[in-house]
Parts: C-alpha cells; sequence; structure tokens
C-alpha cells in the first residue's frame, strides 16, 4: 500500500507537469498547479501513516490552505489580466520578456 | 489480513479514478469540462486521504478543495471567457511535454518499487486526532497563525486586483 500510493503520487505530479507545461490558458496552468500540490499531498499523508506521527498530515493541511491562497489570489491576477490584456493565452502574456 | 486487503482495493480503486480524472483535466478542450474534472481528482484524492486513515485533513481537503476552490476556478472561467478559447488550446511544447511527463513518472514509479522503504506495517488503529491537534495548536502554533495571516492578506490582495479599475 506504500509503494501504491507514492506511485499514484508520483504519476499524479507528471499529468500535472504535463499540463503546466502543455496548455496555454492561464487557468488551466493553475489547474494543474493543484493537481502537483495534490500529488505532494499524498506522498505527505502517506508518510504521516506508516511513520505514526501527525506531522505530515499538519503539512497537507498548511499546504491545503497555501494552495487555496494561491487560487485566490491567482484568479484575482488573472481577471484583472483579462480586462487589461483581453488574453488570457500564456504565450501572448511576454510583456516582462526581453 | 482481509482489513488490509480492503483498504488495498479501496486504495486501488480511487487511484484509478483519480487519475483518470487528473487526466481527462489535461487533455479536454473544453474548460469548464477540465474544472469538473478537476473536482472529482480532488475528492478522489479526499477519499484516498481517508484510507490512509488521515480523516480530518480528507474532510478539509473536501470542504475546501471539492467546495470553495472548484467554485472559485468556475467562476474564474465563466468571467474571462473570450472569443477563440477553444481553438488553439496546446501551445508547440505538447509532444516535448508529454515526453518529459511520461520519463519523470516512470523514473518516479521505478524508483519507489526499488527502495527499501523500511517502515514496516501502519499502525492498526489509525490516526490519533486528539494527538493531531495538540500538535497543531502547541508545537505548530506560530505556522498556524501565519497560515492564517496568509490567507487574510490573500483575500485582501484578490479584492484589491479584481474590484473594478477606473484607470482604463
Amino acid at each position: 500500500m506504500l509503494e501504491l500510493s507514492l506511485a499514484v503520487s508520483a504519476v499524479l505530479f507528471s499529468i500535472g507537469i504535463f499540463g503546466l507545461l502543455s496548455r496555454r490558458n492561464a487557468i488551466m496552468v493553475l489547474m494543474s498547479l493543484e493537481l502537483m500540490l495534490n500529488a505532494a499531498n499524498i506522498n505527505f499523508i502517506t508518510f504521516s501513516l506508516y511513520r505514526s506521527s501527525p506531522e505530515g498530515q499538519l503539512f497537507a493541511l498548511f499546504v491545503i490552505a497555501v494552495a487555496a491562497a494561491e487560487v485566490g489570489l491567482g484568479l484575482g491576477i488573472l481577471l484583472r489580466l483579462v480586462k487589461l490584456r483581453k488574453t488570457l493565452n500564456l504565450d501572448e502574456l511576454d510583456i516582462l520578456k526581453w | 489480513m482481509p482489513a488490509l486487503d480492503g483498504q488495498l482495493i479501496a486504495l486501488s480503486v480511487f487511484s484509478v479514478i483519480a487519475l483518470g480524472a487528473a487526466l481527462m483535466v489535461v487533455n479536454l478542450r473544453n474548460i469548464v469540462h477540465c474544472a469538473y474534472f478537476l473536482a472529482l481528482t480532488l475528492i478522489s484524492t479526499a477519499a484516498i486521504y481517508i484510507i490512509l486513515s488521515a480523516d480530518f485533513v480528507g474532510i478539509a481537503q473536501i470542504l475546501i478543495y471539492g467546495g470553495a476552490v472548484t467554485v472559485l476556478l468556475v467562476f474564474a472561467i465563466m468571467l474571462t471567457r473570450l472569443p477563440g478559447d477553444e481553438e488553439a488550446v496546446y501551445n508547440t511544447w505538447r509532444p516535448f511535454a508529454a515526453f518529459l511527463a511520461a520519463g519523470i513518472s516512470i523514473m518516479l514509479v521505478t524508483l519507489v518499487y526499488k527502495t527499501p522503504w523500511g517502515l514496516g506495517q501502519p499502525a492498526a488503529k489509525g490516526m490519533d486526532l486528539q494527538l493531531f491537534s495538540e500538535m497543531l495548536f502547541g508545537k505548530y502554533l506560530v505556522p498556524f497563525e501565519a497560515i492564517s495571516l496568509v490567507l487574510l492578506a490573500a483575500m485582501v490582495g484578490a479584492i484589491y486586483l479584481a474590484k473594478k479599475g477606473d484607470e482604463d
């Protein structure tokens, strides 16, 4: 069961990486980021169970809280961006590129 | 041990659901469908947490991710609909990204199965919620309060960013 949940977490993380790199829409990139954070949480909770220590669960809880803050702030930025630039395509949002 | 076998079967079922839904999230063209499949992934992940006897984190996951984050994402998607969204969904790096993700996942899974973990079996009674809360409000009180400050700052910042601007 340890190996299975760690493997699931690894595959979920890779799916997140794939979404992060392959999608154009900025909201999709945020969603892929959520997948990767969840993969990390599965690891935390698995090791928390197998080491009989609640610290892994605590860190999973902290990750959930930070991810919620990140989604709220990220979506606020994206709404602003749509208002200013009329696009969410990450290939066109290259104003910081020199 | 039959009880452990039941756990293993439940874990496999929810893992298949979570991974299948995650694949739909990154591959579907309609972004609203992606958000709904993300909700399915997050809720099956919550089920995985509960199977791994992290009941509190599982419930928190359903409340925060399954409820708040999904609704927030769907609202943001509907507020930012632009013409021509669904024509060019993928960027030109897609084959490279697929190759990289497959490589990383094969490498990590091999590593997971080859490592001698030596952790033994988990405690049969599962996790103690009292110990968890004593640790949360004892040793980790300062990070807990810091998290609430982070959430407050994020909320204020999001309101400021998303409010109607009058400069343009």
